[in-house]
């Protein structure tokens, strides 16, 4: 049984364990509601994280930023009405939270001096992306012109797909991803 | 904004490969299973409903774990060091007084024995930090502070290698008081399990002092088969 699947029974099973037992502001209508964000939210549970994880670089600070994710998204849920796009907006949310993250790093200065030391711990997502110079440089693109990139080449996604999913005009992201690009090319001249 | 023909281009094929490669999924994680547990209580838990005691919620979570109480206590350390230069700072200042960083100190000597393996400086009138990797992770570790000012300093060792803004501990934590000598501290540390593979420190700002402190922090490693005697720690 894959991770997935037996996640989807156990969430089944604790489902009908607390029925009845969570009071009466409770009721079936947003048991239901709440089994419903469970079952189609972890569908792209996996793919949400990574996104943050490659937007952070830094797999514990994805996972918070996905525990905020999720908590908007649940307060969000009782207006979405259109559960087969979930992924897209799930992965909005995600990247929104994420931006407002890296926005927050800027405001505390950070100091290397040994310029050959980086810091670079044992996190898959800081490893992955510090083995390459290209990497390297994406960890220093704007929040907005990252995500830009990370859905092209990691999600291999047409650039009028980010679009809609980023609810940006079209222009806007073949704009970022062409300055963002320009900067990348840069670490391959060098 | 229309780009002009030819720009998009700008990739190129190596490039392209290049970021393709980057974003190779065999080389990252899943989501963790506590992030299918957080997402299991999100809807169970009343909490998370707008305006009903959120807080409480992530105040509940942040102290149900060990590392989570430290990265805490961290977190009010650098506040508080924060709020004193932001209230008593301005106060005490005189009028029309600007910052005036000194020259950050020079490294000090590394004695025998011992390699330097990295260093790291501040200068400034805020409780700014600092941090830098240990290339080859290692238990045994020196920090060899220089620092002027009448602040204290806070050099954290990690092993877990976490980027302290994220997460905290476990950490062996030395707490170094400057003066305007200038004079060099030194202490050893040997990690309680694992290896050191982090060192970051933050500088707690005193409110009466009026004078920007300067630091120069590096990390010592013994040289392999040496048995340096051990210094005494500075008072805490």
């Amino acid at each position: 049984m894959d991770r997935r699947k037996e996640f989807e029974v156990t969430v089944a099973a604790e489902t009908k364990m607390t029925e009845g037992a969570i009071g009466p502001t409770r009721t079936r209508e947003s048991e239901a509601l709440a089994a419903d964000f469970v079952r189609l939210i972890a569908r792209h549970l996996d793919g949400s994280f990574k996104l943050a994880g490659y937007l952070l670089a830094d797999g514990g600070e994805a996972e918070d930023a996905m525990q905020e994710a999720l908590t908007r998204a649940w307060r969000a849920w009782p207006r979405m009405r259109e559960p087969e796009r979930v992924g897209p907006w799930l992965d909005r949310i995600v990247a929104n939270v994420c931006k407002s993250r890296i926005s927050a790093r800027r405001r505390v200065r950070h100091i290397v001096f040994d310029d050959d030391l980086e810091v670079i711990g044992a996190d898959p997502f800081r490893t992955t992306l510090a083995r390459d110079a290209v990497g390297r440089a994406l960890v220093r693109l704007s929040p907005e012109q990252r995500v830009v990139v990370v859905l092209r080449y990691w999600r291999d996604m047409p650039l009028e797909q980010i679009a809609t999913r980023l609810d940006l005009p079209l222009g806007t992201v073949k704009s970022r991803l062409h300055y963002a690009l320009r900067v990348l090319a840069r670490e391959i001249d060098r | 904004m229309k780009l002009p023909r030819g720009r998009h281009t700008v990739s190129g094929p190596e490039l392209d490969a290049r970021l393709h490669d980057i974003f190779d999924d065999g080389r990252t994680p899943g989501a963790p299973e506590t992030l299918y547990d957080f997402l299991r209580e999100v809807p169970m838990d009343p909490s998370t409903e707008p305006g009903s005691g959120h807080m409480r919620n992530v105040w509940n979570r942040l102290v149900s774990t060990p590392r989570a109480v430290a990265a805490l206590a961290l977190v009010v350390v650098v506040l508080a060091g924060a709020l004193a230069v932001t209230v008593a700072g301005p106060r005490l200042a005189p009028a029309g007084a600007g910052p005036t960083p000194g020259p950050i100190p020079s490294r000090p000597a590394v004695p025998a024995g011992w390699v330097g393996t990295g260093s790291f400086g501040q200068s400034g009138p805020n409780g700014l930090w600092g941090g830098v990797a240990i290339p080859q992770p290692v238990p045994r570790i020196a920090i060899h502070v220089v620092c002027t000012g009448f602040d204290q300093l806070v050099v954290f060792a990690d092993t877990q290698g976490d980027p302290p803004y994220t997460d905290g501990g476990p950490y062996e934590a030395v707490t170094f008081r400057c003066d305007m000598s200038g004079h060099e501290t030194r202490v050893e540390l040997t990690a309680p399990s694992g290896d050191f593979q982090q060192v970051w420190a933050v500088v707690i700002r005193n409110p009466a002092s009026l004078v920007d402190t300067s630091y120069v922090v590096s990390i010592e490693i013994p040289v392999e088969g040496a048995s340096p005697s051990p210094t005494p720690p500075p008072s805490l």
